[in-house]
């Protein structure tokens, strides 16, 4: 959480996680050039030409491990230490893209009659789009992406703006597979290649098929309870600081927590990257995002000082047992009592 | 589940619980084992690059007849014909015309593939010196009929060496950029017994840089008439030869 | 595309990246810290790291230096 922006907010599991994914680039392309070379011979490509080899590979495999974390995430709470610190993998992978088209440019178009930034341009189209173009558009859009990934530009650019800029990796990606298509496997005929593209691409399709169809599953709408109130539930289906999470007005999503005996509701999306809060847990008192660990007082929807997050909270009434919930939803940080959970077993009713 | 039990719950900020961190200790090694295997994979299916060398560990020097026309070239007593480039992709030196009718020595660099040998300059008046006059009228060509081949336009600089692989869509763009400054272009035949090199000229017998652009780095069929001299072969192709 | 057209777009991408630089510079040693609170004695790091983004967004930022503010 930020009252203060610092470069990065390095604490024992980021650089943990850091230190894995240099291990892993490094072996990563030490594997990939030892083993050609060793392999070809006298047949071996340049080392340059082995040098862009590798750190494109590695830039699309990246992606790929990307793209597979968020779904994950959604599927299991497993998988969340991947996510807290995905965006250095999303830098990281837009470097070696940098690094590749840096090496292209230097070695396929410099040392010519052209400028070696025109000639990109004009020698890759000469019949038809170039491949390389993909690849460009690509790097264009992983380059806006990784350099708005500190917390500056989420607020800056406001949590909604910054969510739909960075959805903007899917177009990366498809651009980045007709990269490939249309280019390295043009040149490279073993059937290994579209095998394994295939592959990746069924992995990230099929992931995201599976997480969202299970996200549209979670949208189990609140019943009508009477006039204005909705029917949540009963009050057991709640564990002590935890939450059940409800749909009201259709794709509104409200998270009741249970803390101390007391029930509050407060707005189901984080003010950070709109994680979801009902899948947090209460933690000193707070209710904790799993994502990032942003957190939120049940009683106002507050973060806690010196922070100044705050999210829309909502009116609770227990009767007969059930939880009722007021679905219009109070301005951010407006304080609401939390309903006292009845002490009496539930079926005794007035 | 027994995570439920414990309630454990993951915030990055604080420890690690363990039943994430027992998570975490089998799936990222498999992850990390599945990244190795990728990258093994990928790297070992590379199809060859080539046999072409260019050793720059040492100069050459040789002594021959110099020929202007269609691409400049040296051409040895014993009949071997050495075409002539610059080093980058830029176009040859001026002044070359003055050479023609002369025995010259030239010094450079050698880039060899099957029996095909190139030389380029060293820089500078060392590169190529006038050592008198030519003693053989230059080689004349012998018509050998039209002829439609199969195979890829390539710049005859990188593919005999300068870069490995020098051929293929993803060299293109370096290929192009190489004809357009004036190497020589070349199409490679695949044949079971080897490749076959036929320098494409236009059909006024002179440089076809200009025509071929379109259709580099990609495989081509090349209608034209084929000649012979000094043990190069050419094809005379105009803009419409190539498909 | 033609080379005259290349050369065009070159220049056009090194003129905003040019003047990127010459907003982002300015704006992310001094401007931002009035701009933003959190960013009052922030580390150099942190200046750094957002310098790219600037410098590619400087119309954004631009807008932000001349005070108008966006919506929450």
């Amino acid at each position: 959480m930020t009252n203060q922006y610092t470069w990065v907010s390095w604490n024992r599991h980021k650089k943990a996680y850091d230190l894995v994914l240099a291990g892993a680039c490094i072996g990563f392309l030490a594997i990939f050039v030892g083993l050609g070379f060793l392999a070809s011979g006298p047949d071996a490509p340049d080392p340059m030409v082995m040098l862009i080899r590798a750190t494109g590979t590695l830039s699309v495999v990246l992606l790929h491990v990307i793209l597979c974390i968020g779904p994950l995430a959604r599927l299991s709470p497993r998988w969340l230490p991947l996510l807290y610190n995905r965006r250095h993998l999303g830098v990281t992978m837009f470097l070696f893209g940098l690094a590749h088209a840096g090496l292209v440019i230097l070695y396929y178009h410099g040392f010519g009659i052209t400028n070696p930034l025109v000639s990109p341009l004009v020698n890759t189209n000469r019949s038809g789009i170039g491949f390389e173009m993909y690849g460009l558009a690509a790097l264009a859009i992983l380059f806006v992406m990784a350099a708005t990934s500190h917390d500056f530009w989420l607020h800056t650019l406001t949590p909604r703006l910054w969510k739909t800029l960075h959805m903007l990796v899917y177009a990366a990606y498809g651009l980045l597979v007709l990269h490939v298509a249309f280019g390295a496997m043009q040149s490279e005929l073993h059937i290994a290649y579209p095998t394994l593209l295939g592959i990746g691409i069924a992995i990230v399709s099929t992931l995201h098929l599976v997480a969202g169809l299970k996200e549209t599953g979670r949208d189990r709408s609140a019943l009508e309870a009477n006039g204005t109130w909705v029917d949540v539930g009963e009050i057991g289906e709640i564990a002590e600081d935890r939450a059940k999470v409800v749909c009201v007005k259709g794709d509104e999503r409200v998270a009741v927590f249970k803390h101390g005996g007391k029930l509050s509701a407060v707005s189901n999306v984080c003010e950070h990257q709109m994680g979801p809060l009902g899948e947090g847990k209460i933690v000193d008192g707070c209710i904790t995002c799993p994502w990032h660990g942003y957190q939120y007082r049940p009683e106002d929807g507050c973060s806690p000082p010196p922070f100044t997050e705050k999210i829309a909270t909502y009116e609770l009434r227990i009767e007969n047992g059930r939880v009722l919930l007021n679905p219009e939803a109070k301005p951010r940080g407006t304080r609401i009592e939390p309903a006292p959970v009845p002490s009496e077993p539930e079926a005794s009713s007035g | 589940m027994a995570d439920r039990e414990r309630d454990e719950f993951y915030v990055g900020y604080l420890g690690l619980p363990a039943g994430h961190r027992a998570w975490l200790r089998m799936s990222v090694p498999a992850i990390l084992w599945g990244l190795c295997a990728v990258a093994a994979v990928i790297s070992l299916a590379m199809r060859p690059s080539g046999g072409g060398v260019w050793d720059t560990s040492q100069t050459v020097t040789i002594e021959g007849n110099f020929e202007a026309s269609p691409y400049p070239l040296v051409r040895t007593p014993d009949g071997r014909s050495f075409i002539l480039v610059e080093p980058g992709k830029i176009p040859l030196r001026s002044g070359l015309e003055s050479f023609v009718g002369s025995r010259v020595r030239v010094e450079g660099f050698e880039l060899r593939r099957d029996d095909r040998r190139i030389i380029e300059l060293l820089p500078g008046e060392k590169g190529i010196t006038d050592v008198g006059d030519s003693d053989a009228e230059p080689a004349t060509l012998r018509a050998l009929g039209e002829r439609t081949l199969a195979g890829e336009i390539v710049d005859y600089k990188c593919f005999l060496g300068a870069m490995k692989p020098g051929d293929g869509l993803t060299h293109r763009a370096c290929a192009v950029l190489c004809i357009q400054g004036g190497i020589p272009p070349a199409l490679v035949e695949k044949t079971p017994t080897g490749d076959r090199y036929y320098l494409l000229v236009d059909p006024s017998g002179s440089r076809a840089n200009g025509i071929v652009l379109e259709h580099v780095g990609v495989p081509v069929e090349v209608t034209g008439e084929l000649f012979e001299a000094g043990g190069l072969h050419y094809l005379a192709i105009g803009r419409d030869s190539i498909r | 595309m033609s080379e005259s057209l290349a050369e065009i777009l070159v220049l056009a991408f090194l003129a905003y990246a040019g003047i990127g630089i010459l907003v982002a510079i300015p704006f992310v040693f001094v401007v931002v810290n009035r701009v933003d609170g959190a960013a009052r004695g922030a580390p150099i790091g942190f200046r750094v790291l957002i310098l790219p983004g600037c410098v590619g967004l400087w119309p954004f930022i631009a807008f932000r230096w001349l005070g108008r503010r966006q919506a929450p």
